[in-house]
């Protein structure tokens, strides 16, 4: 049975939304999740609330400054979080020891011991919770079916591409001698009007914290094997922000994973002159019997006319059912008691396999997953 | 006109080398008695023709480390060229073109994936043939090595490498594939600006019934067009080819590394030198 055929519908909080909009506007996508209030915590900056009012405004919602209360007030079932990054999962761990289910944009956290948090609290209140991913894309679809037919016969090698050829502010080498470093939360306040502002919070966070749950939950989705070891090259290449806040925007990462298998990952903000879209995301699969490459964006639909602005995209992905596939997977999820597509362990694992490469990027050395 | 011997076709065919030849008005393959160069595999077949006076087109699959290649011969007046297809692919050299130009700005990520059918163990010289192409495009040598290798046969070797400054470059080679074509992948990412060449983005379709087949569009014979044009300009220009024993050398080295780095399971690091390279 359809999850959608089972008629109770979700009350959602959205817990913070000064980040992406996408998460809560991909929540109601799904007929079985509803958005009823906004809120955060009251000693919350003004930037922060002015975020909040406007999203509640937009959707005809109430925002109130207290989550406590609003999720009293309102019979919230399920929260959605999207707060900065470093508030991530102290907000999740709130809203399970409220009995809420829980939806949340990434990075789980720049810290471990905050996804460790989320893991217990999750298993102590006997809720759900999913890292929003990507893992539905049409193309990933696909992938896992040739796959899981045995296509390929049994993989052994996944290699990720994930690019993203978008500028970040100011480019490597043009901070003037007398000039402060960036600030990161300021750049990243600021980054808001294009999208670019990923990496929100106070703590600078490289690449692989903002966008590495992504191409690491596609191998991890794919193979079904946690990374062991990691061997990874970091550099800030792009961007001055980077630069100045001694985070990477380009990296490479070997994975060593159970069973012998073998994962790596390109990961980079390599800036717009470097592609005509949002970049180049493949992934190519060896399996014993044959192999197997993927474009992330299809199917797509090339769009060109005269006049066409600059910053519109050329090619356009199309039949992208990903909201609601997610959201159909965590009502099963809620309705069955299972894990689902990215619970809070496997979250948590692939944020250890993130740090993992960080440090060895830093260190030179091959570095243990803890 | 520069007559050749093919002795040792390498990986291509000698039809596909007649076929080049047949393309190029100053060059023409010849039985081995009528050469004044030759195209062969393996040091001592090279040292020979070269201390024969003749100009020595190397293939460079049959060299088994750095220490053979040093062992290389290159007379005065003799031309001795590595004929490493894969620099004078059409596709690869657009890359090169860019790369040399500037339009990509400081390099930061080369990614090679190569994948083979036919199961033989990824050796030493298959993996350099491609670690060549990342030292070609960096200019120079890595500072970093990590390789880990993959399936019974040892069929899948994957090499990450570290550049001086931002560089970094991942390169796996796989013969696991079935019998069929094999499947050639490069990226190059600079700070401004990012080069793809790329096998998937060059598929035709083919209708036959069920699901489309793909069919690659090929290069053809270009890529030893290219290659033996570079060898009768340095034969009649008088000047060392390029790429020269150096290059293999240096390939065949970082091959080594990487073959050291499978048993440690661990980074090597270039040494202060620069000749070799060391854990730690």
């Amino acid at each position: 049975m359809s999850s959608v055929e089972n008629n109770s519908v979700f009350r959602c909080a959205v817990v913070s939304v000064v980040k992406h909009a996408y998460v809560p506007n991909g929540v109601v996508t799904h007929p079985r999740f509803d958005l009823v209030v906004v809120c955060d915590d009251a000693d919350q900056p003004d930037w922060v609330h002015e975020r909040n009012q406007l999203y509640a405004d937009e959707h005809g919602i109430p925002y109130v400054k207290g989550i406590e209360q609003a999720v009293a007030d309102h019979d919230v079932q399920v929260a959605v979080i999207s707060s900065e990054a470093e508030r991530h999962c102290d907000l999740a761990v709130r809203c399970a020891g409220l009995g809420l289910h829980v939806v949340q944009d990434k990075p789980m956290s720049n810290r471990i011991s905050e996804c460790d948090r989320v893991v217990a609290a999750v298993a102590e209140h006997d809720v759900r919770f999913m890292m929003w991913n990507r893992n539905f894309l049409p193309a990933l679809v696909e992938a896992r079916r040739v796959i899981d037919e045995g296509g390929i016969g049994k993989p052994y090698a996944f290699h990720v591409d994930f690019y993203f050829a978008k500028d970040s502010g100011p480019p490597k080498g043009s901070r003037g001698p007398d000039d402060p470093p960036i600030d990161w939360l300021e750049r990243q306040i600021e980054a808001h009007s294009d999208g670019s502002d990923g990496g929100v919070g106070v703590d600078p966070m490289g690449e692989l914290k903002i966008e590495g749950i992504y191409p690491l939950a596609y191998i991890q989705h794919l193979a079904g094997s946690r990374v062991e070891r990691v061997y990874a090259r970091t550099a800030s290449h792009f961007h001055q922000a980077n630069v100045d806040n001694d985070v990477e925007d380009l990296a490479t990462v070997t994975l060593e994973m159970e069973n012998g298998v073998i994962g790596t990952l390109c990961i980079g903000r390599i800036g717009a002159a470097s592609h005509p879209d949002i970049g180049e995301i493949k992934l190519h699969v060896l399996g014993e019997t044959g192999g197997l490459v993927i474009s992330e964006a299809r199917p797509e639909v090339s769009v060109y006319y005269r006049n066409q602005p600059p910053q519109e995209f050329r090619h356009r992905r199309m039949a992208i059912d990903l909201d609601f596939q997610l959201m159909e997977d965590f009502a099963e999820a809620i309705d069955s008691g299972s894990g689902g597509i990215l619970d809070a362990v496997t979250s948590r694992d692939i944020a250890a396999t993130v740090q993992a490469a960080v440090d060895s990027g830093k260190s030179g050395r091959v570095e243990e997953v803890a | 006109m520069l007559n050749i011997a093919v002795l040792d076709s390498g990986t291509a065919s000698v039809g596909h080398w007649q076929d080049a030849a047949d393309r190029l008005a100053d060059v023409t393959i010849v039985d081995a008695d009528a050469a004044d160069a030759v195209l062969v595999a393996g040091v001592d077949a090279a040292n020979q023709a070269a201390e024969s006076g003749r100009h020595v087109l190397l293939v460079p699959g049959a060299l088994g480390s750095s220490d053979e290649a040093a062992g290389l011969a290159a007379p005065d007046g003799t031309v001795v060229m590595l004929a490493a297809t894969g620099r004078f692919q059409p596709s690869i050299r657009e890359v090169q073109a860019v790369n040399s130009n500037g339009s990509l700005g400081p390099l930061g990520l080369l990614r090679i994936h190569r994948w083979l059918p036919g199961g033989a163990p990824v050796g030493i010289a298959c993996l350099a043939d491609q670690l060549d192409l990342a030292n070609w495009l960096f200019g120079t040598l890595p500072s970093e090595v990590y390789a880990v290798r993959r399936g019974e046969a040892g069929g899948y070797a994957h090499v990450h490498l570290g550049f001086p400054g931002d560089g970094m470059a991942l390169v796996d080679v796989a013969t696991t594939l079935p019998e069929g074509d094999d499947y050639y992948s490069l990226s190059l990412i600079g700070g401004d600006g990012s080069v793809y060449a790329d096998d998937h983005h060059n598929m035709h379709l083919l209708y036959g019934g069920g699901q489309p087949e793909a069919v690659r569009g090929g290069e053809s014979v270009s890529g030893l067009v290219n290659l033996l044009t570079e060898f009768a300009s340095a034969v009649a220009e008088g000047r060392a080819a390029d790429p020269g024993l150096s290059a293999a050398v240096e390939a065949l080295k970082v091959a080594e590394a990487a073959e050291k780095s499978i048993e440690a399971g661990a980074p090597l690091r270039l040494n202060e030198t620069g000749d070799g390279y060391e854990l730690g």
